[in-house]
């Protein structure tokens, strides 16, 4: 499996999915081999449960920019792979790719040792900048695009983007598989003490609205800003944005001049620990993105016990049913969510149902052992078409 | 034996004059009794071509079209001659040894050599040094990397002037002895065929990531 980031490595959503994935995969006897970037004070090789996990040197002088720094790294993953492939102690049967950013080196070792590769897209980059408006974006589209094609099958995490990938990047829409991102419920079950850890991010009386997500126009924090004071109107909340972003610096501003600066707090990144106690401390969590794949964050809110507010757009319209297990609202529109909001935190026994249906629906749909059962029955449905196949690896005499 | 040569540039797509040496060593090995594939782009030519000569040419896209500079070119560029370059050894018959020209074939000739188990000789034609104005800025610095890693993690380096091998010799900090001038008289084709043979014969060294 080939990944750009991997705990404790961790940018975005590949990071989390790929870890409990790939450990969902190998406690049900499916052997997992991680190729991953290297990261300060982690080690090269490390075995996590019954994953194999290999960090790479990833290329740390100076390139001229991002993707030219993506594809040296993948030049340094695929050779290592290729050595370790190579040597016996890692023949594998199938390479799975996350994303673009492994594009270059999981194609290049299909090749070379003639073996299936499927790709789990997350999302795209016409998804991520609404559309593609420079050379640097329509490359990553373009690799994006070689990517799909080259992958045996595609996974997409919702039936959204299983569309999205199919219309925008041209994949067969049979060649995409729908398997949704999982939760794991045990991260949640920890006792701690509730009220001593709302104090840090609230006044005893404040209702707690979180935000976690990175802090980019596609994700919305911009329209839970501007929201804010509609609620505020109503109800005394303290607004709590977790991660970082461009839209971090100029959205502090923006609080400030409108004189609720004493209402929000923009945490910045934080521990993966610390977030679950906020999803489990939150009185609401919202979702307010613009394009979201599939929604990971309300996912976990969901798995927390907390009631969702969420746009309805995307996968995450394929999470939250409206009024039963959570709140869906207009994307981009500051008073649809400022409604949601208040429904939830208006009416207690509202939010307590469809917060426990909620947790009902992550227990049947989103647990990682029935992704893990899914994406398992996908690598066997790959094998026996490649088994059938003519293409594989011959050894000749000279 | 059979010989894969990996080059950006192969008549009719002339650059520089490495085109031309591509060529040429081609012809040389082709007549010696080597299978002789070239690998190389050209946009408008894709396919595959038997010269007269013997050698086998196999022109490819690059599978990424739009493209920000010189480096992301050459390296999705380079997932394409791992294609060919396995499918040569899968369906034609095992590769002996890659011939790698310039930094613009190390991605793709390491990778391979790793995978396959091929040896490799590096041909060096001029340097990231000589070329740029400004070697020390960021791209030029990752194509003097990859001019590295091909020099030390080859069986054989080979080059086309006597300047040229002290001066890879010194930079790269490499043995004497495996940096050859091969010059291009009468005897290029017996001496060039005599060391492709030789090294084509070993295993690989391994290239570490």
């Amino acid at each position: 499996m080939f990944a750009w980031e991997y705990p404790p490595r961790i940018i975005g959503g590949i990071a989390p999915h790929v870890h409990d994935l790939s450990k969902a995969l190998s406690d049900l006897g499916t052997g997992v081999t991680i190729i991953t970037c290297d990261f300060p004070d982690a080690p090269d090789r490390e075995r996590i449960g019954n994953v194999d996990v290999h960090r790479v040197d990833s290329y740390r002088a100076p390139t001229p920019d991002f993707a030219s720094w993506t594809y040296t790294m993948n030049s340094n993953l695929q050779r290592y792979a290729a050595e370790l492939l190579a040597s016996g102690d890692g023949s594998v049967d199938i390479i799975h790719a996350h994303d673009w950013l492994v594009a270059e080196a999981a194609i290049g070792l299909k090749h070379m040792f003639r073996v299936p590769m499927v790709a789990t897209m997350h999302s795209t980059e016409y998804g991520r900048r609404n559309g593609i408006h420079t050379t640097y974006q329509r490359m990553i589209h373009e690799t994006e695009v070689w990517l799909t094609r080259e992958a045996w099958r595609v996974i997409c995490c919702s039936n959204y983007m299983a569309s999205h990938v199919s219309s925008i990047l041209g994949t067969p829409r049979d060649n995409i598989v729908t398997i949704p991102n999982g939760v794991d419920l045990g991260k949640f079950a920890s006792p701690f003490d509730g009220e001593a850890f709302r104090r840090k991010y609230a006044s005893p009386n404040e209702r707690l609205v979180l935000y976690v997500g990175r802090m980019v126009y596609e994700k919305g924090p911009n329209v839970l800003v501007e929201a804010a004071h509609r609620v505020l109107q109503s109800i005394d909340a303290k607004f709590v944005l977790v991660g970082e972003g461009y839209l971090k610096n100029p959205l502090t501003k923006k609080v400030w001049d409108q004189g609720l600066a004493h209402r929000f707090y923009f945490t910045g990144f934080l521990d993966d620990p610390e977030v679950k106690l906020l999803y489990r401390t939150a009185d609401v969590c919202v979702v307010p993105s613009l394009y979201e794949p599939f929604g990971i964050v309300c996912l976990e809110a969901m798995a927390a016990g907390t009631p969702v507010v969420v746009s309805d757009v995307g996968g995450l319209s394929e999470i939250v049913q409206h009024d039963r297990n959570g709140v869906t609202v207009y994307p981009g529109d500051p008073n649809s969510l400022a409604w949601g909001i208040l429904r939830v935190l208006s009416d207690k026994a509202f939010a307590n149902r469809i917060a426990e249906d909620a947790l009902k629906r992550i227990r049947e749909a989103y647990s990682w052992d029935s992704i893990a059962k899914r994406t398992q029955e996908f690598y066997e449905g790959v094998l026996s078409q490649y088994r059938a196949d003519q293409w594989k690896p011959r050894n000749h005499e000279n | 034996m059979r010989v894969v040569v990996l080059t950006w540039e192969y008549p009719p797509r002339v650059v520089g004059d490495m085109a031309y040496y591509a060529q040429a060593l081609c012809q040389e090995l082709a007549k010696r009794g080597f299978e002789t594939h070239v690998v190389t782009y050209n946009e408008d030519l894709k396919g595959v071509e038997k010269e007269p000569s013997g050698v086998i040419v196999h022109r490819v896209g690059n599978p990424v079209p739009t493209h920000l500079n010189v480096l992301t070119w050459v390296l999705t560029l380079s997932t394409e001659f791992e294609r060919i370059c396995a499918d040569i050894h899968y369906d034609v018959g095992s590769v002996d040894l890659i011939d790698c020209h310039e930094w613009i074939s190390v991605p793709a000739t390491t990778s391979l050599s790793n995978a396959l188990r091929i040896p490799y000789i590096m041909t060096v034609d001029s340097l990231e040094e000589w070329r740029s104005s400004y070697p020390d800025n960021p791209m030029s610095l990752t194509i003097r990397h990859f001019e590295r890693l091909g020099t030390h993690s080859s069986s054989m380096v080979i080059v086309k002037s006597k300047i040229l091998k002290e001066k890879v010799q010194r930079l790269h900090n490499l043995p004497k002895r495996k940096v050859r001038y091969i010059p291009r008289n009468r005897a290029f084709g017996e001496r060039i065929s005599e060391i492709y043979a030789k090294i084509g014969a070993q295993r690989p060294k391994l290239v570490k990531a």
